[in-house]
C-alpha cells in the first residue's frame, strides 16, 4: 500500500531547501570568524582528491579512500552474510564461530584490529601489506556489524513464508536464497547504508599504516603549512560530500526495489 | 638476520626509510607533493654512498616503534632519540644530529625569563616525547659526552598533547588560558616562528641537547656497521654539515 | 487403506497436550471438514499431515508415505509434501515475485522444470482459478480474495494428491470469500481429497463428505457430515452448530 503523496509537495520541498541553506550558511559563517586562509586549500585541494599519484606512482586522497572503503563494502556483505546464516544455523560449529566472530570483531577496536593484521600476522609468518591488511580489517569489523543486521532482518521476515515455501517442498537453502533473502536483504538497506557512511570514515584509520588517504594528506598539510584548521575543514568537507553520494543511490536503490514489498 | 637487510636492498636496489611524514623542516610533502627535508636529504645522501634508489614510506610512529619491522623498511632516518622502551625492539645506529630542546611561550609575556619562572604553571608537550620525560624529570641521555641533566624547576604540570600543533593552538590562545609555555624541538619551533611570526617566542638558552639517531630494526651487525660508516663518511666529507646549514640554518651535526 | 489415515496421533506444544489420540481415514476424493473451536487443535491436526509439525506419538500414512513420531528424514519429508499441497489463512504469497512467478517457483526449483515449461503449468492452474489476466501483477496489487485464489493455484501447480486447507477464508472480507469458496467447490468436484479447517459451515455442509468435530485437542465428533450437522451427538457439537448459526 502506497503512502499518501503530500499535498503540495512541491512547497514542502522547497521549504527544505530554505532550511538547508540557511543552516549552511550559518555555518559557513561560523567558520568565516575563525581567521583561516584557503591558499592553502587551493594548493592542495588536486592532491587531497586524488588527481595526482603520488611520487612512487600509487593512488592517493580520495580515490584511495575510496578503493579501500568499496573493496571493504564488498566483502563485509559476504562476511556479515555468511555469519548472519551461520547464527540461524542448526550447527554447532557454525553457530559457534559465527557467534565467536560477531562478538571480537564488534567489541574490539578497529584500530586494535588493523595493528593486529598489520603488525600481528607478520609473527606468524605472512607480512601482509598496508591496503590488503586495511581491507581485511575493515572487512572483519564491519561484516560482524552487518551479521547482526542481516539476522535481525532475516528473522524479521514472516514465518509464514517459510511455511508456505516448506509446504512446497522447497529446501531450506532454496527458500533462503529465493524467498527470504530477497525480501530480509531488501529490509536491510537502510541500516547497511548507514554502516556504510559510517566505514567510509573510518578507512582513515589505515593512515596508520603509512597509506596516503584523506586523513593521511590533510593532517600532513595542515601541520607542515601551519595550517591545520583549514585543511580538516576541508577533509570534512570531501567526507560530508562523499558520504551524500552513498546516500543518493541508497535513496535509489531503495526506490528501485519498491515494486512487490511494502 | 645478520645480511638480510643487506641482501634485500641489493637485490632490488631499493633503500626503503620510514620517516614523520609532517615533522617540518626534517621531513614533509612540499609543494611537488613529495617528501622533502632534513631527513629526507640525508637519507637521499645514504642511498647515493650506496648506489641505490630511495623509496620513503610514512607508517605511524606506533607501528615504527614496535619494531619487528621484517622485510617491510630498512632505515629509519627519523630525528629517532633513543630509550630504553625503543631500544628493546630497534638497534640505534649512529647519533646524526643534535636537537637542542628549548622553552616557547608567547610574545608580550615577559615575566617569563626562564623555566624557572613557570613553577606551578601548565607546560604543553608532544604526547611520549622526549620533551614530556625532561618535564617528569625522568629523561637520561645516552651518549658518551652528556652530563647528567640537571631539572631546574618544580611544580611543573605537565599536558601532554596527541599532536604538537594542538599545544601550540592552545597556546597561541594566550599564555595562562590553557598552557602557559611548551618544551620542544628547536629547529621546528624556530620554522614554525618563521612561518607565523609575531605569535611566540622561544625563552632563554637550550635546556638540553639531545642527539637524534638513525634506528634499524633489530638484530642485524652487518647493516649497522655499513650505516655507521657511510654517516662518518657524509660527517668527513661536509655532506652532513651542509644539509644541516641548508634545513636549519647552522651546523647541528657534529658532535 | 485409506488415502490419508492418523492413527493415535499426539502432540505436545511444552507442557501443553494439543493433539489427544487423534485418529482417522479419509478416502480419496473425499472432502472432510475439520470444524471446532479456537485452540481445539484443527490448525495442528493439519499441520502434522503434510509434517510441517512433528508428532510425539502415533503415526500417519498419505498415500503410503509413513509419518511417524521418531525423527524423519528430509527425503520423506519432500515426498510427502509433493503429494500434499496446503492453503492458508493468511495466504503467504512471496511479495518479490509476481504472481506467475510465484506459482513457478516451486516447479523450476523441487521438481527441476524449465521456466518455459514451469510457465505453462502456472497459466493453466491461474486460469483455473480465473486469473490468467492478472500473470504480471504483484501480490500487494490483488485484492484479498484473488490473492487467496492465487495461492491455491500455487499449491495445485504442485499437483498434489491431497490438499490441506487451513481457514482460507478467515482473513477474508464476507463478499471475497464467495470466489474462494467456488474454486474449492470445483476442486472437490473434480475429485480433489481435501481436509479443510473452517468456520464457514454452510460451506462444510454442502460441500463435505465426513465431518470432524475437534474439541481441546480429541475428535469429539467424527462421521458422515450430512448426518451431524442434521443429528449432532454430543450436547458441545450440539451448542457449537447451534451458536455458529446465529453467523
Amino acid at each position: 500500500m502506497k503512502l499518501p503523496k503530500r499535498k503540495s509537495l512541491f512547497g514542502f520541498r522547497v521549504r527544505v531547501v530554505i532550511v538547508w541553506l540557511g543552516l549552511l550558511l550559518t555555518f559557513v559563517g561560523f567558520v568565516a570568524t575563525f581567521d583561516l586562509d584557503f591558499q592553502i586549500v587551493r594548493d592542495k585541494l588536486p592532491d587531497l582528491l586524488g588527481f595526482n599519484l603520488t611520487v612512487d606512482g600509487a593512488l592517493q586522497g580520495v580515490p584511495l579512500t575510496i578503493l579501500i572503503s568499496l573493496a571493504s563494502m564488498i566483502v563485509a556483505v559476504i562476511l556479515g552474510l555468511t555469519s548472519a546464516l551461520g547464527k540461524i544455523s542448526d550447527s554447532t560449529i557454525a553457530y559457534g564461530i559465527a557467534t565467536f566472530y560477531n562478538s571480537f570483531f564488534r567489541g574490539t577496536p578497529l584500530l586494535v584490529q588493523i595493528l593486529l593484521i598489520y603488525l600481528g600476522l607478520p609473527q606468524l609468518g605472512p607480512v601482509p601489506a598496508a591496503i590488503p591488511a586495511g581491507i581485511a580489517a575493515l572487512s572483519l569489523c564491519y561484516g560482524a556489524y552487518l551479521s547482526e543486521i542481516f539476522r535481525a532482518s532475516i528473522v524479521a521476515v514472516d514465518r509464514g513464508q517459510w511455511e508456505a515455501a516448506a509446504s512446497l517442498g522447497m529446501t531450506r537453502a532454496t527458500i533462503l536464497i529465493r524467498v527470504v533473502l530477497p525480501q530480509a536483504l531488501k529490509h536491510s538497506i537502510p541500516s547497511v547504508g548507514t554502516m556504510f557512511i559510517s566505514m567510509l570514515k573510518d578507512s582513515s584509520l589505515v593512515s596508520v599504516m603509512g597509506l596516503w588517504e584523506i586523513m593521511f594528506l590533510a593532517q600532513s598539510y595542515g601541520r607542515s603549512s601551519y595550517r591545520y584548521v583549514e585543511m580538516l575543514l576541508t577533509a570534512a568537507v570531501i567526507y560530508w560530500v562523499l558520504s551524500i553520494c552513498l546516500e543518493f543511490f541508497q535513496s535509489y536503490l531503495e526506490k528501485r526495489l519498491q515494486q512487490g514489498v511494502i | 638476520m645478520a645480511g638480510e637487510t643487506l641482501d634485500r636492498i641489493n637485490k632490488s636496489k631499493i633503500l626503503t626509510d620510514v620517516v614523520d611524514p609532517s615533522y617540518p623542516p626534517f621531513s614533509f610533502l612540499n609543494d611537488k607533493n613529495q617528501m622533502d627535508g632534513f631527513d629526507i636529504d640525508v637519507a637521499k645522501a645514504v642511498a647515493e654512498r650506496l648506489g641505490v634508489k630511495l623509496h620513503i614510506d610514512t607508517p605511524s610512529w606506533e607501528v615504527v616503534t614496535a619494531g619487528h619491522w621484517r622485510s617491510r623498511w630498512d632505515v629509519c632516518i627519523c630525528s629517532m632519540t633513543p630509550d630504553k622502551k625503543k631500544a628493546q625492539v630497534l638497534d640505534f645506529v649512529v647519533p646524526y644530529y643534535n636537537s637542542p630542546a628549548v622553552l616557547i611561550s608567547t610574545i608580550g609575556n615577559s615575566n617569563i625569563q626562564s623555566i624557572r619562572d613557570l613553577n606551578g604553571k601548565r607546560i604543553g608537550v608532544e604526547q611520549g616525547s622526549s620533551y614530556e620525560r625532561y618535564l617528569q624529570k625522568d629523561l637520561e641521555i645516552p651518549t658518551a659526552k652528556s652530563k647528567p641533566l640537571d631539572f631546574p624547576f618544580n611544580n611543573i604540570r605537565v599536558a601532554p598533547y596527541g599532536s604538537e600543533d594542538l599545544a601550540f593552538q592552545d597556546l597561541a590562545l594566550g599564555a595562562g588560558k590553557r598552557i602557559d609555555a611548551i618544551v620542544s624541538n628547536y629547529s621546528t619551533a624556530k620554522l614554525r616562528l618563521d612561518k607565523m611570526p609575531g605569535k611566540f617566542r622561544i625563552i632563554g638558552e637550550p635546556l638540553y641537547i639531545e642527539p637524534n639517531w638513525i634506528a634499524i630494526d633489530k638484530g642485524d651487525k652487518e647493516w649497522s656497521l655499513l650505516l655507521t660508516s657511510k654517516i662518518n663518511e657524509l660527517k668527513k666529507d661536509g655532506t652532513l654539515g651542509h644539509i644541516s646549514k641548508k634545513w636549519l640554518g647552522k651546523d647541528v651535526t657534529q658532535d | 487403506m485409506a488415502f490419508v489415515e492418523l492413527n493415535g496421533v499426539h502432540k505436545y506444544y511444552e507442557n501443553h497436550h494439543v493433539l489427544k489420540d487423534v485418529s482417522l481415514s479419509v478416502e480419496a476424493g473425499h472432502v472432510v471438514a475439520l470444524i471446532g473451536r479456537s485452540g481445539s487443535g484443527k490448525s495442528s491436526l493439519l499441520r502434522t499431515i503434510n509434517g510441517m509439525t512433528p508428532i510425539d506419538d502415533g503415526e500417519i500414512t498419505v498415500d503410503g508415505t509413513v509419518l511417524q513420531a521418531d525423527k524423519v528424514n528430509p527425503q520423506t519429508l519432500r515426498s510427502l509434501r509433493l503429494k500434499v499441497g496446503m492453503i492458508f489463512q493468511q495466504f503467504n504469497l512471496f511479495p518479490h515475485l509476481t504472481v506467475a512467478e510465484n506459482v513457478m517457483l516451486a516447479l523450476t526449483t523441487v521438481k527441476g522444470l524449465t521456466r518455459n515449461a514451469a510457465r505453462e503449468v502456472a497459466l493453466e492452474k491461474l486460469a483455473k482459478v480465473g486469473l490468467e489476466n492478472k500473470l504480471d501483477a504483484y501480490p500487494k496489487q490483488l485484492s484479498g480474495g484473488q490473492q487467496q485464489r492465487v495461492a491455491i493455484a500455487r499449491a495445485l501447480a504442485m499437483s498434489p494428491k491431497v490438499l490441506l486447507c487451513d481457514e482460507i477464508t478467515s482473513a477474508l472480507d464476507p463478499e471475497l470469500t464467495g470466489e474462494v469458496l467456488a474454486v474449492i467447490k470445483k476442486l472437490a468436484e473434480e475429485g480433489m481429497t481435501i481436509i479443510m479447517a473452517t468456520h464457514e459451515m454452510g460451506f462444510a455442509r454442502e460441500v463435505s463428505h465426513e465431518l470432524v468435530f475437534m474439541a481441546e485437542g480429541r475428535v469429539h465428533e467424527y462421521g458422515k457430515s450430512d448426518e451431524l450437522f442434521k443429528n449432532p451427538e454430543t450436547a458441545e457439537l450440539q451448542k457449537f452448530l447451534g451458536a455458529m448459526a446465529w453467523e
